[in-house]
């Protein structure tokens, strides 16, 4: 009887730890809220995406631009300066315009950056190494007539355990050739967070 | 007569193309071969995010570092430990002794706070200093 006890007291002990110990992981839809430090995260660049890559593709810039030249303009992604108080990737969202102007059939999109380093690598390689039927040329490489570029800032007021971030993302896309800016693109996101 | 149509047609196109450019800079080639030499630091930066973060002021994140410190310490204390015990055995001339304890006759009550050559003792003549450790938080002995 006492055996019995023991085993059972053992047993269930050994229930309740594991249940504390394990782990739970359950898949959630990838646009839902979910906010866990208050800090930078997937709903703020999600938000950031859609809101920019809309404003991308409704500008009136790319109307002008096909009115004057009569031709899609081309565009290639520059750099975007992050100076934030955070780690954020500004490619979540410069990839999302990127395919939204795609995607839209109103511009072309070429590649820049160590891409398009590769693909030069890719189109030397071919040169002595594919079938000359195959072979891709040098100096065809189309290019582009506006450069998307931006700057990510923040500012945070911090007090005790209340905390105020804001957010602001700028994109600017500047003509390659005259330098001028044809079209501003802003997002901004504030927060409140309660410790 | 065909001849003079096809050079009055190559006249124009010349006069074209010069009424196009007669706008741009004379010394745009001085731009381009300056430009030419670092266009590689900055095209192939292109399509990314270039990290220029700065440190808010925010107590409670102050706070979690702090903690996250400490916690990290006490984690590597052990090792240190050990690893100045491994010192120790290795060179025992030197030899490493925490304040507040009492070795060899020293007037130690709680922290020994005397610093300067010492003489004498063991091995008649020894290096003496004293060091504050991060890791043990203590004045550390060297004799």
């Amino acid at each position: 009887m006492k055996k019995r006890i023991i085993v059972l007291a053992l047993a269930t002990v050994g229930f309740f730890t594991m249940e504390s110990c394990s782990r739970k992981i359950t898949r959630v839809a990838a646009d839902e809220q979910i906010d866990i430090s208050g800090r930078w995260n997937d709903t703020d660049a999600q938000m950031a995406a859609q809101d920019l890559s809309t404003q991308a593709v409704l500008g009136d810039w790319l109307t002008t631009h096909t009115i004057e030249t009569g031709k899609k303009p081309v565009i290639i992604v520059g750099l975007v300066r992050n100076k934030s108080h955070e780690h954020i990737d500004a490619e979540l969202f410069t990839v999302e315009i990127e395919k939204a102007l795609v995607k839209s059939q109103r511009a072309r999109v070429v590649q820049g950056g160590e891409m398009r380093n590769e693909l030069r690598a890719e189109r030397a390689d071919q040169q002595e190494n594919s079938a000359m039927s195959t072979v891709k040329k040098f100096g065809l490489e189309t290019g582009a007539d506006y450069m998307l570029q931006g700057s990510i800032n923040s500012i945070v007021d911090a007090h005790k355990r209340d905390k105020v971030v804001y957010y602001q993302i700028d994109l600017v896309l500047t003509n390659i050739e005259t330098n001028e800016k044809v079209w501003f693109g802003e997002k901004k996101i504030k927060k409140f967070v309660k410790n | 007569m065909k001849t003079i149509y096809i050079i009055a047609l190559f006249m124009c196109s010349i006069g074209l193309v010069a009424q196009e450019n007669k706008d741009q800079n004379p010394n745009h080639e001085k731009s381009y071969q300056k430009y030419l030499k670092v266009s590689d630091t900055y095209t192939t930066k292109q399509g990314t995010t270039a990290q220029e973060t700065y440190v808010a002021i925010d107590p409670m994140e102050e706070k979690r570092i702090r903690k996250k410190i400490r916690k990290d310490n006490r984690a590597m204390r052990s090792l240190w430990r050990h690893e100045e015990r491994m010192e120790e055995a290795k060179n025992t001339k030197y030899r490493v002794y925490r304040s507040g304890y009492n070795n060899y006759g020293w007037n130690n009550f709680g922290w020994n706070t005397s610093f300067g050559l010492s003489f004498g003792h063991r091995r008649g003549f020894s290096v003496f200093s004293g060091l504050s450790s991060p890791f043990i938080g203590g004045l550390y002995h060297i004799r």
